[in-house]
């Protein structure tokens, strides 16, 4: 099929069956992939209520028919499941070279089921699928595991790995590729260990048909040149997301201190620009990509090599936890990197930790040691914990949610997260519309489907109207990125437009959509995710929507927003706007009008079945 | 004294003049934020100040003919 | 059309793989392509780039006489070519490749789309391009 690898790639674990089946032309048709894939795939084949760490659930990974071809960046795949931190549906997108592999070794969907009885890896080199043994990788670091399968395998491979942490089943640990690239989010590196799948390791032969050679070349040659001559692409180059923390800063916007604040004193040492000069070695990219934000770094008093720290690491781990040096934070992110943590809730479980130490709520006994925001001793002591669930570890693996609800006191005011899903890099107080992105991600607390600073600061940062429908919008234009399998970075950040997608699609796929389409298709994706959440918890809707109790009842301590708060009357106006516009009831529930405009009229079906009562 | 000045990425969305560029003519010379003020753009909308490939801040004061590009704020990992 | 490095600018991204394939294949399939990106990491943390520098000995080993020059290029004569290998093995730059699906190696022709679609100046044309 034009576009596609053509395949769907199913293995089961448990029994050792595989089997390859052709990817259906009405599911390309009517979920696009990636992202559409996986969440058609959970929908249909998981049941509600299973244990997310058992052979029961599965790991799903894709992506989309731009991927591996000449469009900009075009090397994103998602990881999907149902998710152990959250319990709800569960997604993370990666970027590197593995989603191309994957289509040349002829798949879209790689579905993996049951587990392993043995620490084992998946190997694939076109239709050839084994479940190989891997106690050889077992226990070691994600990157060091990666490199040793490549020297093994040869540089042909593309291959992902988990890290100690995704073994040990921490609730959030990432799926890791390419030496720096994670699929960070929702715990799917969890999934992969809970299977006892170490690596997968793809290596493909075959080309992908297209369907119009000739204007697809043209148009693709056409998309990265447009892409070169964007102004800012050597600003961007140069710093990758290492250029906003300082702006993140200025602006009031910059997790500090587990979130008391959003203005970091001292932030201007995080730069990128000084980044650059102390320890970049490389520019890094994704497969495809015009724009390469990968900043490979060697950090010398550390003696250690590690991709990034991007911006998400840098706000989460830095201003989070209060560093000011970004050697530190770079000794830090490598740390997690190769234990497998996602940085973002790493970050905030371990700012979370010491502001209990802070108040008192642990004590040195509890702890294993006196913690402190900016010491490095601390953070390294706490992340090896976590990724042996040793000691305080044990609980803090589990997500800053569970150990508010073991330490008890105040702390879950200040356990960042929604859904039980960690907090992204934008403290959003004095940014409704980005506060409200957070509140209705399907994900929980992240920024990846919607994302709005700009849009506050533009409008006004108090006003409340209009701001449900921007979240909406953008909620369908970021994400339609993770159906197609490319990087939603041109659009955002080299300001690469958007219409040139539609077009190259059609000359790729053969599939005649306009623009509205695309987003019509994203927006019934974003339906059923909700209703998945639904399927799963009876009493799911509104009440999983709201922030921690310190973004509405305590103010930002310092910086240029100092004083501000979103009061739980600004959040109520903001949630019922959005479940209007949504055309959702005032529970945040898709009614059965909505889900049968959507073309949903199986979930409807399927959400009754559940006695679940539609309005 | 006249300078061009020109924005990237999701700031088009906000540029008063409606599309990604403008001649700006002044009487006497003033920084880039106070040149932000009177095109009515946001100054909190500007990460990076960029004049002639090099990074400058909004105290930065354009010399006659010169080009300046307004890089947007980014949206993170 | 005369190719040159600066590896030290390559960011890995492989679009003068697909194009390259694109352009001599009519294939979307980098395994086609007559340039490898080889990785070094976690350390140094660098790319190397592998392409042809048309250097000959291909033509000299090959036992078919299958590869000829054309102004400095050496081109592969698929033809004539009966899928030895010999030319891969002698390769000095490990630059020529076999593909499972062609019996001919994969050789650099020198057209160059790789440096045009190199926004890095990783590959370009000395030619028309000072060295970056
Ligand atoms: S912008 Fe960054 S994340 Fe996106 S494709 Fe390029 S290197 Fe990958
Ligand atoms: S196009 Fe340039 S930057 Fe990209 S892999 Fe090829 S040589 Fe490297």
């Amino acid at each position: 099929m034009n576009g596609y690898g053509g395949n769907i790639l199913r293995i089961n674990l448990t029994t050792g069956e595989m089997n390859i089946q052709p990817l259906p032309e009405e599911m390309a048709k009517e979920w696009i992939g990636q992202r559409g894939f996986i969440a058609k795939t959970l929908w249909d084949e998981l049941k509600p209520g299973i244990d997310t760490l058992g052979p029961e659930n599965k790991l799903v990974m894709s992506t989309g028919p731009l991927a591996g071809t000449l469009v900009p960046a075009g090397g994103k795949v998602s990881f999907g499941a149902k998710s152990p931190a959250t319990g709800i549906y569960g997604e993370s997108c990666m970027g590197g070279h593995i989603a191309a592999e994957m289509k040349y070794a002829g798949y879209d969907m790689i579905i993996i089921e049951g587990a392993a009885a043995r620490p084992s890896y998946l190997y694939i080199k076109d239709d050839q699928v084994e479940i190989r043994e891997a106690s050889h990788l077992w226990g070691k670091g994600a990157i060091q595991a990666e490199k040793t399968l490549k020297d093994e395998l040869g540089e042909d491979f593309q291959i992902c790995t988990i890290g100690p942490a995704g073994e040990k089943l921490v609730k959030f640990a990432c799926i890791s590729h390419d030496f720096g690239r994670q699929a960070g989010r929702t715990g799917m590196g969890t999934v992969m260990g809970s299977k006892n799948i170490k690596a997968i390791a793809i290596c493909g032969s075959n080309s992908i048909p297209l369907a119009d050679m000739t204007a697809a070349i043209a148009k693709g040659k056409e998309m990265l040149k447009g892409c070169f001559a964007k102004e800012n692409l050597e600003e961007w180059q140069d710093y990758g997301t290492a250029g906003v923390p300082v702006w993140a800063n200025k602006i009031g916007a910059f997790p500090t201190k587990n979130f008391q604040s959003s203005y970091l004193e001292g932030n201007e040492s995080l730069d990128g620009k000084i980044m650059r000069d102390k320890m970049v070695v490389t520019d890094k990219g994704c497969f495809g990509c015009p724009s390469p934000c990968g900043k490979y770094c060697f950090v010398k008093p550390y003696n250690v090599y590690t991709e990034g720290p991007e911006y998400e690491t840098t706000a989460l781990i830095g201003g989070n936890c209060v560093f000011t040096d970004i050697e530190q934070v770079g000794y830090l992110n490598y740390l997690c990197d190769e234990l497998g943590l996602d940085t973002i809730s790493a970050g905030n479980v371990i700012g979370f930790a010491m502001e209990c130490y802070e108040k008192g709520i642990l004590n040195q006994e509890q702890a294993g040691m006196e913690l402190k925001f900016g010491d490095v001793a601390s953070f390294k002591y706490l992340v090896e914990k976590i990724a042996a669930k040793e000691g305080i570890g044990s609980i803090l693996a589990e997500g800053v949610k569970y150990a508010a609800e073991q330490f008890g006191g105040e702390s879950i005011k200040f356990a960042i997260q929604i859904k039980g899903l960690e907090w992204s890099g934008y403290e959003s107080r004095s940014a409704p519309s980005n506060m409200l992105a957070y509140m209705t991600c399907d994900l929980g607390a992240h920024h990846s489907r919607a994302w709005s600073v700009t849009h506050d600061i533009a409008v006004g940062r108090k006003v409340l109207e209009g701001k449900a429908q921007k979240v909406i919008d953008l909620q369908h234009i970021r994400p339609f990125f993770d159906l197609i399998g490319c990087c939603r970075l041109q659009w955002v950040e080299i300001g690469f437009e958007l219409e040139h997608y539609p077009e190259v699609f059609r000359y790729i796929t053969g599939f005649q959509y306009t623009q509205d389409d695309l987003m019509k298709i994203s927006e019934k994706v974003w339906n059923l995710t909700r209703a998945f959440a639904w399927r799963e918890l009876e009493d799911y809707g509104r009440k999983y929507d709201y922030p921690p109790a310190r973004f509405y009842e305590e103010t930002v301590t310092t910086g240029p927003n100092a004083g501000d708060v979103l009061s739980k009357e600004a959040l109520e106006f903001l949630l019922d706007d959005y479940y209007k516009l949504r055309g959702w009831d005032q529970n945040g529930l898709p009614t059965r009008e909505k889900l049968e405009q959507m073309g949903l009229e199986f979930v409807v079906r399927e959400l009754e079945a559940y006695g679940r009562n539609l309005s | 004294m006249q300078i061009k000045i020109r924005v990237t990425g999701l700031l088009t969305e906000y540029f008063s003049a409606g599309k990604g560029e403008l001649l700006f003519s002044l009487e006497k010379p003033l920084t880039v934020e106070e040149i932000l003020q009177h095109i009515k753009l946001n100054h909190e909308l500007v990460m990076t100040v960029v004049v002639s490939g090099q990074r400058r801040d909004l105290s930065y004061v354009p010399q006659d003919g010169e080009e300046i590009v307004l890089i947007s704020p980014l949206a993170g990992g | 059309m005369r190719i040159a490095l600066n590896e030290a600018r390559c960011s890995g991204c492989r679009t003068c793989q697909v194009i390259c394939s694109l352009h001599n294949y009519t294939e979307n399939n980098p395994k086609k392509a007559a340039v490898k990106i080889i990785g070094h990491f976690p350390s140094p943390g660098r790319y190397e780039i592998k392409i042809c520098d048309q250097c000959g000995v291909c033509a000299a080993v090959c036992p078919a006489e299958a590869i000829g020059e054309e102004d400095g290029i050496y081109i592969i004569d698929k033809e004539k070519c009966t899928g030895c290998g010999e030319c891969v093995e002698a390769c000095p730059s490990g630059a020529m490749l076999q593909h499972p699906a062609e019996k001919a190696p994969i050789k650099c022709v020198a057209c160059g789309q790789c440096a045009e679609l190199c926004q890095r100046g990783a590959i370009y044309d000395a030619d028309t391009r000072e060295v970056q």
